[in-house]
């Protein structure tokens, strides 16, 4: 054979089997390359969670300061700001920074391009990475009317089922349950012109059994305890239970409304209360009486109550030109105090035509207290990853699944 | 003469690009993690079983599942325990607990006792935890604040908890 033909056919066949070689080791490594680009979603979901809720943000109690927004927010993270606190102790203003409702536009909200940013998950105009951060309470709660008693021409609950099960759906058995059970009054004492508020309440308790429900009954319904003699037909009534469930250190509230009055909603935002109120058609803005200095009615975790008195800053101050939106319907309230960590509940006493009703605003919001995201979820087939951790404010316990995924 | 040194020459060239095919693939075995499925979960379920630890200690809860009023001991705990564990992990982590009584001897050693068990904390067999690759251990350690018996004072506990994912992550 000749040599050169030789030549050329040994230089193919390294070639060939060097080529193929490289392509076949190329391939393979690509693939677990991939692989492990999937896996390392996991430390940067960890890292990034760590720095959501373990890391306070700077300055420290961005939360609670109206004048720190989006522009000037140095530095992310919503663990609580008050000193020698328990791991995955988070602050409630912060979470509520979060949270944009349909009802209340929140004019504190923290853009999350801007929390991306300073996660690192958003460089260079672009998402590296999308995350969603959903929050919810670890016990979730509902309560139904089981009976009512007639009492002073009025129809008021006396008995309730309450139901708890945990974030996974399961019924949570054995779990202690405390009820409050409020009356709310408002009344004029003869000779007076002036609106004067009380309240009452009773207790119990109960545990719930193998299918997660607890059967609470008063024999009797709480009942104005007016000190003077009231005018009649001028004391107005209005019911609120509170509820506590504990399950083994997992603890979570909820309440319960006799009357639900739908044109006020209201926002909590650090010492301020935002309501917006729309006007039903039949029924004119003044008698609303919103206009006013109002006393803030603040519920806790362990089901106290705290009168707080709160000025009307409408229209007037520095707060006023932060928060208002200009909506015509919004009013701003300035509590004298300021909210503490275990308040789960504030709210107004509104009269109208005669009746008073109790507009609430939760804190966090329920029952999905965070739902704060990059974008909409991920397409299918996009890897995402899940972690989860139980976090506290206060005394009461959540859950949060953050999901990451890349863009 | 011609037809030999150019056979001879094929061969080599043959050779040579067998040794290099093999010496890549033998390297390429060496370079790469053995599963990398598992590798980056296991802090994360470090965290996730401190963290789940902390939520049921830090409001009573093990006082109220280990403790009576009295503060004995109560008979079934590690059933309570069990269920306690099973409705709190999400479904897919297995969990296996053992609780120790910590208590300082006379010569002032501290012995780990395990509190008395009639059935396994756990969810599942050894089996399991042997086929999830890759197992987590979160020790924690605990002093009971809500026992008010006469007498009785506070105990030191020691939880030692595994934990692993049921399926590839």
């Amino acid at each position: 054979m000749d040599a050169t033909f030789e030549y050329i056919a040994a230089v193919l066949i390294i070639f060939i089997m060097l080529g193929f070689t490289i392509f076949t080791v190329t391939s393979l490594t690509t693939t677990q390359l991939e692989l492990l680009g999937e896996q390392q979603l996991y430390p940067i979901a960890q890292k990034a969670l760590d720095k959501f809720i373990l890391t306070r943000g700077v300055p420290s109690d961005w939360g609670a300061d109206i004048f720190v927004n989006s522009t000037n927010l140095l530095d992310f993270g919503v663990a609580s700001s008050v000193p020698r606190t328990d791991t995955y102790d988070l602050d409630a203003n912060k979470v509520m920074r979060l949270v944009n409702l349909s009802t209340v536009v929140n004019r504190l909200y923290i853009d999350p391009v801007v929390a991306g940013t300073l996660m690192g998950l958003f460089q260079d105009g672009r998402w590296s990475y999308g995350f969603r951060f959903y929050m919810v309470p670890a016990l979730n709660i509902t309560v139904q009317v089981l009976h009512n008693q007639t009492q002073r021409g009025i129809s008021i609950p006396d008995q309730f089922k309450v139901h708890v099960e945990n974030a996974q759906g399961l019924v949570a058995r054995n779990a202690e349950v405390r009820v409050r059970y409020f009356d709310l009054y408002t009344y004029v004492l003869k000779g007076t012109d002036d609106e004067l508020f009380g309240w009452s309440f009773l207790d119990a308790s109960g545990t719930t059994n193998y299918l997660g429900d607890a059967y609470i009954n008063f024999s009797s319904v709480p009942s104005p305890q007016i000190i003077g003699e009231p005018k009649p037909g001028q004391t107005s009534e209005t019911f609120l239970l509170m509820v506590q469930a504990d399950y083994y250190g997992l603890q979570s509230n909820s309440f319960y409304q006799t009357d639900v009055l739908p044109t006020v909603n209201l926002m909590l935002e650090g010492q301020y209360l935002i309501a917006n109120y729309t006007e039903l058609p039949d029924l004119p803005k003044s008698a609303i009486h919103l206009d006013y200095d109002v006393s803030v009615l603040a519920l806790t975790n362990n089901l106290n109550l705290i009168i707080d008195p709160a000025v009307n800053v409408t229209g007037n101050g520095e707060a006023d030109k932060v928060l208002n939106t200009g909506n015509k319907d919004l009013r701003i309230y300035q509590l004298n105090n300021t909210i503490g960590q275990d308040v789960v509940l504030a709210g107004l006493i509104v009269t109208t035509r005669g009746r008073s009703y109790f507009a609430l605003a939760s804190r966090p919001i329920l029952p999905v207290s965070v739902d704060y995201r990059s974008h909409s979820f991920p397409s299918a087939g996009l890897r995402a990853v899940t972690i989860e951790r139980y976090v506290h404010i206060g005394r009461n316990s959540f859950v949060v699944y953050f999901t990451i995924w890349r863009m | 003469m011609k037809c030999r040194r150019g056979m001879a020459r094929l061969l080599e060239a043959v050779v040579a690009a067998i040794i290099v095919a093999t010496a890549l693939s033998v390297s390429y075995f060496y370079l790469l993690p053995a599963n990398p499925y598992v590798i980056r979960g296991g802090t994360d379920l470090e965290k996730y079983g401190f963290d789940t630890l902390n939520t049921l200690a830090r409001q009573g809860g093990f006082d109220r599942v280990i403790f009576d009023a009295s503060g004995e001991i109560v008979p079934n705990w590690d059933q309570q325990m069990r269920v306690v564990l099973g409705s709190i992990f999400p479904t897919g982590i297995l969990f296996n607990m053992t609780v120790y009584n910590s208590t300082i001897s006379a010569d002032r050693f501290v012995t780990l006792t395990p509190l008395p068990t009639n059935v396994t904390i756990s969810n599942a067999d050894a089996s399991a935890f042997l086929n999830a690759g890759q197992v987590s251990q979160v020790t924690f350690i605990y002093t009971t604040k809500y026992i008010n018996a006469p007498g009785k004072g506070f105990y030191v506990l020691v939880f030692d908890l595994q934990l692993a994912r049921a399926t590839r992550i």
